[in-house]
This record gives C-alpha cells, structure tokens and sequence, in this order.
C-alpha cells in the first residue's frame, strides 16, 4: 500500500469510519504497524473525526441543507479554477487580444478606410514635368497639400527609346527608400498621357521623386529613366502666408 | 521510523523475549500499544470494552513471542497483530451478542463517541465549536456527509452538484482547521 493510495483513496478516513473492504482493511492495518507516518495520520484523523461526531452530537454542527446547487455549478468551480493558473491567464489574455484586434479593426478602423473610399468632390490634379537628369530633380518641384485627401498625379512621357515600351514606376522618398512601386504602368487617354491617384495618408510630408523606367520588352532592361519630383507639404505650412 | 527499519527493530525484539529479555517485552509492548488501541476501538466502533480487548491482544503477543520459535515470522509481526485484534475482537462480540442488545441505543452512541480514547478538553471543544461555527454551510454539509455519513468525495460531489476537486479542497480546508485546534 503507497502513501499516493492512502492519501488518492482517502484510506485513512474510510479506514476510521468502517468503509474499506476487509481486505483493504488488513492491508491498511499491517502498513500502519510498521509506517509512523502513516499511524501519526490515522491518530490525527481519529481525533478530528471523534471531534465532528461530538460537535454533530452536541449540535453545533448542524445543517440547513440549502447548499444544492444547479447542474452547472461545477463547469463555473472549474472554469474559475482554470483562471487562476498561470497559463491559462495568459492564453486567455492572449485570445482576447486575438479577438478584440479584429473588433477594433471593425469598429474603428474599416470605417475610417470606408470614409476614405468614398467619392472626393474637387480632388486637385497636378501635371508633373520630368527631368531625365538626377542633379536637376530638386528644380521645379510642386507642392501638394498633406490636408488633400486624394490627389491625381498626371505626367506626359514625350520621348522614347523603344517602339513598344513597358513602364515601370516607382516613388521614392528623400532617404531614396521606395515607398510605392508597380511594374505595370500604362499611358491611359487619347494623348498617351500617364496618371496615379494618390492618397495623401499615405505620404508623410516631405520630398518625394516618381521615377518612371521605360523597359525594352526583349531585353526586360531598363533603357530610360523619367523623374517628377514632387513635395508633400504639411497643411500649416501651406497655409502661411 | 521507515517500515523497513521497524520490521528489522521488531525481529530484534522477537528474538530478545523468546531469550527472556523483559526489556525488549516492554519496549514490544510500547511500540505496539498505541496501535493495537486504536485498531481495537475501530474494530470495536469505540465501545467502552477497547482498551480490555487491548489488553487482551497484547498479552496474547507476548505469549506468542516467549514461547520458542512461537513468532514464525518476526519480521511480519504487524500481520500477527492485526490477525490477534480481529480475533480478540470477534471474540468480544460472541461473547456479548445478547448483553449489547439490551443495552439503550443512546447509551450505545454515548459509548462508540466516547469509548475511552482521548476525551477533548474544554479547549480543544470550544475550538471545535468556534472553527465549525465560522464554516460555510457547503463546509459543513461537506463535513457532515464525509464523517458521519461516510462518504467518499465523489458522492458528496455529485450530491451537492460540484466538483469533486472543490468538494475536496473544501473537505480538506476544513479538516485542516479542525486539526490545527486539536494540536
């Protein structure tokens, strides 16, 4: 008999109040002849057991019964046990965060984009002028109000090395990092004319250059280059006089 | 003391009375009084007559144990003892089967409360009184289903419709506040 048996099976209770089957008895009482731990437990136990039958017996431990509970009690006791462990707080935590992200994203967010996708009355349009030499690419710069939601960006490529170019643009900020790029930029219009329609959002304020590429399609090599410098300018700033 | 080491203590004793040693008879007797009490008074449900009984088994040991080569296995002598208490018991209630059944039903739960091991003194009652007063009524039903219905966990768990880890943290709480009064 294992002191895990004794304790697991409450033998030492059953023991006392006459519930072990004789032979879990026997084999109870021949342990306890030789382990003093065990005989300290069941003196000990005999003690409180004797105390509660003399307390029942004198009344004081009485009972009004009213402790029954509905069916769903023990999934709460064991629900609340679940959040004291560490662990589960966290995974908890951490499902929460899961699912409040999305509903933050939701709520707040997706309604902010959606105000932003609506149609823009008055969206100002500029006509960028290019220059194929880097060290002019500060010069003639225009400037666009951060506060225009949306803005267009037109520009006319008047030269070309290839007869049937491919486009490739890309706009980059001052520390030449590209902040937007696409492989495939198409003149739209009767006059072959490009446009891009940019949201202001989505540039901090300061300088920017669109580079346009032209690509020859056989060779998939870059074979000219096109910049528009452009300037993205705080509202306060445009508002001084 | 490590079973191991008690059953190796008891061949010793054995083996000192069987030589006439009166010491290793009382040193037996010491050792083993205490338990063979208590395992009388709960084969006996504490009636007043354990510690006679007792006393029966204990002079029976030590007739076993002067006689040559009477302990067969010294080292099983926890065997033995438990064998002579069930005896010395079933004995005792032969012989008064028709004496018991005359006597008052309130007598009789004053004596299996009773019997004459360790009566609680006033302090040790009034500590009872205080832990048991300040336990919710859960604790108490608890208590109440566990000691005097005898109950396991699991059945007090599905009758109070909670979880038998709770029902046994609770039963164990209580229990534990019970024991700190009682020393």
């Amino acid at each position: 008999m294992t002191y895990d048996h004794i304790q697991n099976d409450e033998i030492i209770e059953r023991y006392l109040l006459r519930k072990l089957s004789p032979e879990e008895e026997q084999l109870f009482e021949e342990h306890y002849f030789s382990c003093d731990a065990c005989f300290a437990q069941v003196k000990e136990a005999e003690k409180v057991i004797y105390a509660i039958k003399d307390a029942a017996r004198r009344g004081v431990l009485v009972t009004s019964g009213a402790t029954t509970r509905s069916a769903f009690a023990p999934l709460w006791e064991r629900i609340e046990s679940l959040l004291l462990r560490p662990a589960f707080a966290l995974g908890a935590t951490v499902l929460a965060i899961a699912l409040l992200y999305p509903a933050w994203q939701g709520l707040v967010t997706l309604p902010r984009l959606q105000n932003e996708l609506q149609p823009q009355a008055n969206a100002p349009s500029y006509q960028l002028e290019y220059t194929t030499n880097r060290a002019r690419a500060g010069e003639g710069k225009i400037a666009i109000n951060a506060a225009t939601r949306t803005f267009i960006l037109n520009f006319v490529l008047l030269e070309k090395k290839t007869a049937t170019p491919k486009y490739r643009a890309e706009i980059v900020d001052d520390e030449n990092k590209i902040v937007w790029r696409t492989e495939t930029l198409k003149p739209v219009g009767e006059f072959g004319g490009f446009s891009i329609a940019c949201h202001s959002s989505f540039f901090a304020p300061g300088n920017y250059v669109l580079k346009v590429y032209e690509i020859d399609p056989a060779e998939g090599q870059a074979v000219d280059e096109f910049l528009f410098p452009f300037v993205i300018v705080p509202e306060s700033e445009r508002s001084k006089p | 003391m490590e079973p191991e080491d008690s059953k190796q203590e008891d061949v010793k004793l054995v083996r000192g009375i069987e030589a006439g040693d009166r010491a290793a008879e009382e040193c037996l007797l010491q050792k083993y009084r205490e338990r063979v009490l208590l395992n009388v008074r709960v084969k006996m449900e504490y009636h007043v007559m354990a510690e006679d009984v007792c006393q029966e088994v204990l002079l029976a040991l030590l007739e076993t144990a002067r006689k040559p080569e009477g302990i067969k296995e010294p080292e099983n002598l926890g065997n033995l003892i438990t064998v002579l208490c069930r005896n010395k018991a079933v004995d005792w209630f032969r012989k008064t089967k028709y004496q018991r059944r005359e006597v008052d039903i309130d007598e009789t739960q004053e004596e299996k409360l009773g019997g004459t091991h360790g009566v609680l003194t006033e302090d040790e009652k009034s500590g009872v009184d205080e832990v048991i007063g300040a336990l919710k009524e859960i604790d108490k039903q608890i208590l109440r289903l566990k000691y005097l219905v005898g109950l396991p966990y699991k059945q007090i768990a599905e009758r109070l419709h909670r979880s038998e880890s709770a029902v046994r943290k609770r039963g164990s709480r209580a229990y534990e506040q019970l024991r700190n009064v009682l020393g």
